[in-house]
């Protein structure tokens, strides 16, 4: 989960509360891009990973991580989550290869139901 | 003046003929008293020298011989009395027997009786009073023969007056006459070589320059004719030209005022996106935890749902209620967020860059499709809702160039008003008197579209109707409006189609809303450029 909203972490943390209580998911957050691509190089990414990312953030955005990631760890499915909802920047992000494009304020329910089928929107 | 000339002319021979024969008559008169009495005198002379000696011989012895002799004058006119004297101063022989009586001298003759002595005379008194009758009818003659004479004359001389002079004259009048009244210019031809022919001459002479100039006259006037004409078509170009000037002038200005109003609307537009979207984070985060702790709640229930069962009542009715207190102020941040994420999201519609896909729309089929979903979304709302809807599709609206699904939003927009407003006025109008009524028509104007919204609701006050586009500005109760609705429709219908929307109403009588659109949009075109570029 890539985002630089520190309570983004907390409501994701609580809205996934059970399943990471019952050791279905692991959560690692990252605030930034280069974060995010730093905890990928440290730790052998695991098969079934999904990466949450937002799109503004300080430093590199949401986009180029998508990029960077889609280009060195194809396998891993990339969902784009922001409040920023134009029809352009859909476009692009599945341009570049996001696995799905989602609008902020999350439906949870939704997200769930994306996470178990592995990252692809079906 | 022709007669006056002739009057004059005869009046003028009368008084030469009459002082003529007057100067004629008095000498003639004077001469023939001078003959008579020159020939009366001789013949008396004659007889007196005839009758001397006998008289002489007689008058001693013989008086009334002598008498007798005397009475030989009396043979001759005019004699009055004779008297002869035989000597000096003797008593004289008379004839009458009375005698002449005194002398008068001067009057009477005094003639010498030759042969009968060296003082023997006579005494002669004539009739004078017979001489002129005589000459009186001499005279009467003489008038008569003047006047036969002075009449010939005037007919001669009237007959060389109306043939030299008048009628010349008349001819010149009746010319002049000709020229003057009908202008038709008419030579005289007399080509006398007196004064008359020279007038005649002068007068043709002149009349030819007077066509001439007549002839230059009316060149004259069409050139000038022309000129007017030319200044006429000047003006009227000119005129027009203005006209446009002004038209150019007053477009330009409408241009400004849109342009001014564009941009106002266009910073305004970007303030509120970014205030939106600033505001729009914190937002999702409220609503996300809000509906988050509902759940939580909901799971801690579940979890402490034992534990409260063992407390005492009390105890446990307190928790209860506090659990659902909780859950309920949960609820009310969630529906107070969800209202500010309507405005924000409505909010970021006024200012959004993309407006849809542009394609070609038919209006009645717009119209109908929004009054629809206007009218079912106000039924939803109110179980009870009620209105009649009129509609007057013109057959010939056709289609406009524009984008569908924002004009949708501007007559969804426009209706849900009208039927606000009509409920407004439905609440304060006795029941039964007042028929709720939206009337939307169409109307082809050429190149142009016209939708017009009309309702009898409410109204819209005076001081309302200038701030009725302003973003944020709205009359509902807090709740029910954001504000945006037209101030978001003016934006679609002006600046992203080109097109007017203006408004009439009065206050609890009706509210009319007029949209026209151009068919074709030259701003839509660019603003559909300006997205297919972004």
């Amino acid at each position: 989960m890539v985002d630089d909203e520190p309570d983004a972490v907390t409501l994701f943390r609580q809205q996934f509360r059970k399943e990471i209580r019952q050791g279905e998911y692991r959560f690692a957050f990252a605030a930034s891009a280069d974060e995010a691509l730093a905890l990928l190089e440290g730790t052998a990414p695991p098969a079934d990973m999904v990466i949450l990312s937002d799109i503004n953030m300080p430093g590199r955005s949401g986009l180029e991580l998508l990029a960077e990631v889609h280009e060195r760890w194809p396998a891993i499915p990339v969902v784009m989550i922001t409040a920023y909802g134009d029809p352009d920047t859909e476009t692009r992000a599945l341009g570049l290869g996001a696995a799905a494009f989602l609008h902020k304020p999350v439906e949870f329910a939704a997200l769930k139901a994306l996470v178990r089928s592995g990252g692809r929107a079906e | 003046m022709r007669r006056t000339l002739f009057l004059k002319f005869l009046a003028l021979t009368l008084a030469i003929g009459a002082v003529i024969g007057a100067v004629i008559m008095v000498i003639h008169a004077g001469q023939r008293r001078d003959q008579m009495m020159g020939e009366l005198s001789a013949e008396v002379a004659t007889l007196a020298t005839r009758l001397a000696r006998p008289l002489a011989a007689e008058a001693g012895e013989n008086p009334v011989r002598a008498r007798d002799l005397l009475g030989v004058f009396a043979g001759l006119p005019y004699v009055i009395c004779v008297d002869f004297f035989p000597t000096a101063d003797g008593p004289p022989v008379s004839w009458p027997p009375i005698g002449c009586g005194r002398m008068r001298a001067g009057e009477d003759l005094m003639i010498p009786a030759l042969g009968a002595g060296p003082e023997a005379h006579y005494a002669i008194r004539l009739d004078r009073d017979a001489l002129d009758e005589i000459m009186w009818g001499d005279f009467v003659v003489l008038v008569a023969l003047a006047l036969a004479v002075g009449i010939a004359v005037l007919l001669a001389a009237a007959i060389v007056f109306q043939r030299i002079i008048n009628r010349p004259l008349r001819q010149l009048v009746r010319a002049m006459t000709r020229f003057e009244v009908e202008n038709v210019p008419e030579r005289v031809d007399w080509k006398t070589t007196d004064e008359i022919g020279e007038v005649a001459g002068r007068y043709n002479a002149m009349l030819d320059r007077e066509v001439d100039r007549v002839a230059e006259l009316e060149e004259r006037r069409e050139e000038l004719a022309r000129l007017v004409d030319r200044l006429g078509e000047a003006r009227d170009a000119a005129r027009l030209e203005r006209d446009k000037a002004e038209q150019a002038l007053a477009d330009l200005k409408a241009a400004q005022d849109r342009l001014v109003q564009a941009e106002k609307m266009a910073s305004l537009g970007q303030l509120t996106a970014g205030v939106a979207h600033e505001i729009k984070n914190p937002l999702n985060f409220v609503n996300n935890f809000a509906s988050l702790s509902r759940e939580l709640l909901e799971e801690l229930q579940t979890v402490i749902d034992p534990a409260v069962a063992t407390l005492d009542e009390d105890a446990r009715d307190d928790a209860k209620d506090l659990l659902e207190t909780l859950d309920m102020n949960l609820g009310k941040v969630a529906e107070h967020g969800g209202r500010a994420d309507r405005i924000i999201k409505n909010m970021l519609l006024h200012s959004r860059q993309g407006p849809g896909t542009r394609s070609r729309t038919e209006v009645n089929h717009l119209v109908e499709e929004s009054l629809g979903l206007a009218y079912h979304g106000a039924r939803a709302e109110k179980r009870d809702f009620q209105i009649h809807l009129v509609k007057h599709l013109d057959p010939a609206a056709g289609a406009i160039d524009g984008y569908p699904q924002e004009l949708q939003r501007v007559l969804v927009n426009l209706f849900s008003n009208s039927f606000y407003a009509v409920g407004e006025r439905r609440g304060r109008e006795p029941a039964g008197g007042f028929e709720p009524t939206l009337t939307v028509t169409t109307e082809d104007r050429g190149d142009a579209v016209a939708i017009r919204v009309h309702d009898n609701g409410s109204g819209i006050p005076d001081s309302v109707r200038k701030k009725l586009f302003t973003p944020f500005f709205t009359t509902k109760p807090p709740g029910d409006g954001t504000g945006l609705g037209l101030s978001l429709s003016h934006d679609i219908v002006v600046k992203q189609h080109g097109g007017t929307l203006d408004v009439a109403s009065e206050p609890d009588s009706f509210t009319e809303f007029t949209i026209t659109l151009p068919r074709h949009s030259a701003e839509a075109e660019r603003a559909g450029t300006a997205e297919a570029a972004s």
